[in-house]
């Protein structure tokens, strides 16, 4: 692949598209997978778990302690558990799951918890079961504080998996230690400003998702109408 | 029918909510469950659709123990409203109205067309069917709420507090509304509320609550207004209370004088009436306001403009009670109370003296039935 555009100076990263795409193409499914994976198994276990104040406290301290392992322990502790090589993709992967999932987990709590009252109290009034109740109201009312809290693991899970590079599948995180180890600053800098890029983007992306699952919470869709008080007033004494 | 059999709720702290509780509701009334907060009017209607559960005692539903049987599908054949409507914030108004159909498991399309059905009868412009909750009026949320109730035609409905959340002018529409649906539809509905005055308008019987879940008497309003079962009732009753049974009373028989009404062409050069003071209607005779000699020398023969009149007050419409008529009476500037057909056309007018007169005549009536006894 060549450079899209005529540039007065060679870049770095043009003259190296192939790898520098390579790299990025890694850093996006290194990072985006394990926020797929955090939501698959937060939600139902978050679900499961609100109801019991027992199991949603033993729940979180599991989640906070497991969040507090530094990911390059964690990246190196993983093989060891579930026998994957050293070097390999899925051990970034996993822990970064790992991590999505203790996240959202937290935020799955405090959405069910921002569910107003009465909403609950007259769904199941009116003949929601537990399972119904769940679905059609908890889960699609849990849906904008869990799109806030998928942009902050998005962003999280970007920048953490360039810690991957120090077992060789970082993604981006690979210009860093290669640029140092050449001493090359342009290669580190592409890194960085990719990098940022990358979650300035898959921030904007979210949110997108985000307002097109939720269409009652769009700002255009909580606006009242003006009563019309003194035109009301008007007409009845007429 | 509704019926508690020896109901008492006691909560695992001790607290008994609803103490032995007895009382039917007749199929095709509504009752009201009056009293002040924490005196088990809501822990009652709530055992019905059992979001909670007795502990002791049995509720039937025309004659079926509510206990027996899933208490989901209970409840979808039961119409909800709650103060808070509780709408699904999610859920656009018509899906909104439609839920309880959807549960049953009726198709979305057929749920929908339903739905809209529903929304005109309790008088929701369609044009709000797209929309969702938050961008509601409160008026327009509680109507929602009570159309979200009646959409899948339930026999029984129970209504907590529904229309104490919203401004006085609504409410008042909100119960003109209800009573209208209910001479309509003729569902039997529990209505929980603290306000006595909307007790004694909606009720066709009242069970008024006191401290600690008793009941204390369980009758059509009149009767609460005219003999308070216990002190409690009699001081939850007491304010206004001669005017309030006004309400029960007919104005039917009220005799009427002829109004001095003259058209608004003519109010200018009209001869005033020995009360001093002039009708002016419309052409067609619909009151406008009362004109006084001070004003019409003002007019120098030219036709009245709004300001020269003095405000008519309100109006007894045909079919009305005692207390409009009194209401008529006392607004009005000129002492006397407007009466208008149900076209809204100048039929007569009445003061306070006619009132007191029929209400002698009741009184009068009363105590000779009571003699005869």
């Amino acid at each position: 692949m060549t450079a899209p555009l005529e540039l007065p100076h060679s870049l770095w990263a043009i003259d190296n598209w192939d790898t520098v795409s390579e790299m990025l193409v890694q850093h996006i499914w290194l990072a985006m997978i394990p926020i797929g994976a955090g939501l698959i198994i937060a939600i139902p276990l978050g679900l499961l778990l609100c109801d019991s104040p027992r199991a949603r406290a033993v729940s979180i301290f599991v989640a906070s302690a497991i969040y507090t392992v530094p990911s390059l322990a964690l990246f190196l502790i993983i093989p060891g558990i579930i026998g994957t090589q050293l070097l390999s993709p899925v051990n970034v992967v996993v822990a970064l799951s790992l991590y999505s999932t203790c996240l959202f987990l937290r935020s799955v709590f405090q959405a069910l918890d921002a569910v107003p009252r009465a909403v609950v109290d007259a769904g199941v009034a009116i003949g929601h079961s537990r399972v119904q109740r769940k679905l059609r109201i908890d889960m699609p009312l849990a849906i904008p504080v869990l799109t806030a809290s998928a942009r902050v693991v998005a962003v999280t899970n970007i920048s953490l998996v360039t810690v991957g590079a120090v077992i060789g599948v970082g993604g981006l995180g690979g210009l860093f230690t290669a640029g140092y180890q050449r001493n090359f600053p342009e290669e580190i800098i592409t890194g960085i400003v990719l990098t940022i890029l990358l979650g300035l983007l898959v921030d904007r992306l979210i949110a997108l998702i985000g307002w097109w699952l939720a269409p009652w919470a769009r700002p255009e869709s909580r606006k009242r109408p003006r009563r019309r008080v003194v035109a009301h007033l008007v007409t009845t004494e007429a | 029918m509704i019926e508690f059999n020896h109901v008492t709720k006691q909560y695992p702290d001790g607290t008994v909510a609803v103490d032995n509780l007895s009382l039917k509701v007749e199929k095709g009334s509504l009752t009201v469950f009056v009293g002040p907060s924490g005196c088990g009017k809501t822990t009652s209607m709530r055992m019905v659709n059992r979001m909670l559960e007795p502990t002791l005692g049995q509720i039937r539903l025309d004659g079926v123990d509510v206990a027996q049987g899933s208490a989901v599908e209970l409840r979808r054949g039961i119409g909800y409203v709650i103060q808070n409507v509780g709408l699904l914030p999610h859920r656009t108004v018509v899906d909104n109205v439609a839920t309880v159909l959807l549960l049953q498991g009726v198709h979305r399309k057929e749920a929908r067309s339903r739905a809209l059905d529903v929304m005109e009868r309790v008088g929701l412009p369609l044009e709000l069917a797209r929309r969702f909750p938050a961008s509601l009026s409160g008026g327009q949320e509680q109507r929602v709420g009570v159309a979200r109730a009646l959409a899948a035609d339930p026999q029984v409905m129970l209504m907590d507090e529904p229309f104490s959340a919203v401004d006085p002018l609504v409410r008042e529409e909100l119960q003109r509304e209800l009573r209208r649906l209910q001479a309509e539809l003729h569902k039997t509905i529990i209505f929980v509320t603290h306000d006595m005055d909307e007790a004694m308008l909606l009720g066709d019987r009242v069970a008024v609550f006191g401290g600690h879940g008793t009941l204390q008497q369980y009758a059509p309003p009149e009767e609460i207004l005219a003999r308070p079962a216990t002190e409690f009732v009699e001081s939850l009753v007491g304010r206004d209370r001669g005017y309030r049974a006004l309400s029960f009373l007919d104005a039917a028989e009220l005799s009427t004088r002829p109004a001095p009404v003259v058209s608004i062409a003519d109010s200018a050069t009209a001869d005033l009436p020995d009360s001093g003071w002039l009708l002016v209607t419309t052409q067609s005779g619909h009151p406008m306001g009362w004109l006084d000699a001070a004003h019409q020398r003002s007019l120098n023969g030219a036709e009245p403009g709004a300001e020269a009149l003095a405000p008519l007050g309100s109006q007894l419409i045909a079919g009305g009670s005692l207390r409009q008529a009194l209401d008529a009476a006392l607004s009005s500037p000129s002492g006397q109370g407007v009466v208008v057909n149900s076209d809204g056309v100048a039929t007569g007018v009445i003061g306070v003296d006619e009132v007191a007169a029929r209400l002698a005549q009741v009184r009068a009536a009363e105590a000779a039935v009571g003699a005869n006894r």
